[in-house]
């Protein structure tokens, strides 16, 4: 099965992030740029952001939510927490290959 | 307030989607020199890619998806001609392969051949141009129903009839979450349950009656309806608050 990112290029770590973020609640922007930092320890430009947010959005893993001060929240659809889910398990079992590789070779 | 001022680099949609919470976002957050730069990048890649539309129809509808559109709406018509001259001049059932009026029932074979070798082509785009959608599960469905249309249309039987039924439940569940709209999937749901339910019922009675094959003139349509829908934005790809 191919990436479902990877059509969303150079955005799609930033959308993985994202996705990660929104996958314990909706959250809005500023709130998605802290968490990211917090878990992840990468820095998330507003431009960077909001430019994978259109496309998450666009293509149906997000979706907005009403605005609250002018903040306007996101979450996750069941494409996007489906995606994120096989995208997470992936990595999981590249990172326990690669660990044992390790292992093994040590 | 530099940031702010920046948002004008923006392209108008975008603004006009994303302007308020951005703003918000600048004046909680007031961005870096890292930051600035990275807000002029995301103006330029809203300009050469724009992800807010002038139509988010006209996003979701381009050319190839017509395109895909169009040659289910034609398989799907030309299955119902292939059920509907079929089962009406089906003749002497306990001859098979006598009919009162040979000339349609060729007519009936060629339409019902044609219409399942275009929508095999169709599923089988559709699988290949949207499985970021419709996943793995989706893409073998719709592979699985077009190779057992043309197998049927092969007389594939019992083993044909289990592949339309099983693709289109797998290809339907995923079509409604991202491409059609809940009543186009439940129909072509509804009519393959109905097709894979007259084969059994006929083959229940020994296949000495086959008046529940009239079910069959209902698939045909049920496809029409999902090409119709798909030349249209599913109900989760139009954009909230646009």
């Amino acid at each position: 099965m191919t990436d479902p990112l990877a059509e969303i290029g150079r955005f799609a770590e930033p959308s993985l992030f994202i996705l990660a973020s929104l996958g314990d609640g909706p959250k809005h922007g500023y709130a998605i740029m802290a968490d990211v930092e917090a878990i992840s320890g990468q820095h998330l430009g507003p431009g960077t952001l909001y430019a994978a947010l259109a496309r998450l959005e666009r293509r149906g893993m997000i979706e907005a939510l009403e605005p609250e001060d002018r903040r306007r929240p996101y979450r996750l659809t069941a494409l996007g927490a489906s995606t994120l889910g096989t995208l997470l398990q992936g990595l999981s079992d590249f990172a326990k290959t690669g660990l044992r590789r390790l292992e093994d070779a040590g | 307030m530099a940031g702010i001022t920046l948002l004008r680099l923006y392209p108008t949609a975008w603004r006009a989607r994303y302007g308020a919470e951005f703003a918000e976002l600048l004046t909680a957050r007031p961005p870096t020199l890292r930051d600035t730069l990275d807000i002029v990048l995301g103006a330029v890649d809203a300009r050469v890619h724009p992800q807010v539309g002038k139509t988010p129809a006209a996003d979701a509808a381009m050319p190839r998806d017509r395109s895909v559109a169009g040659l289910i709406i034609v398989a799907g018509a030309l299955l119902t001609a292939w059920a509907a001259l079929g089962v009406a001049n089906l003749g002497d059932w306990d001859s098979p392969g006598a009919s009162n009026a040979p000339d349609i029932m060729s007519i009936s074979y060629v339409s019902g051949t044609l219409g399942s070798i275009l929508m095999a082509i169709a599923l089988l785009l559709v699988a290949s141009r949207y499985d970021w959608s419709i996943g793995a599960g989706g893409a073998v469905g719709g592979v699985l129903t077009g190779a057992g249309l043309v197998f049927a249309s092969f007389g594939g039987g019992l083993l044909a009839i289990l592949m339309i039924g099983g693709g289109t439940a797998l290809l339907a569940a995923r079509l409604r979450r991202r491409l059609v709209g809940t009543p186009a999937a439940a129909a072509i749901a509804a009519a393959t349950l109905l097709v894979v339910g007259a084969f059994f019922a006929v083959a229940a009675n020994e296949w000495t009656d086959p008046t529940p094959f009239w079910l069959l003139v209902l698939y045909g349509p049920a496809w029409i309806i999902v090409g119709l829908d798909l030349r249209v934005p599913a109900p989760n790809t139009r954009l909230v608050g646009a």
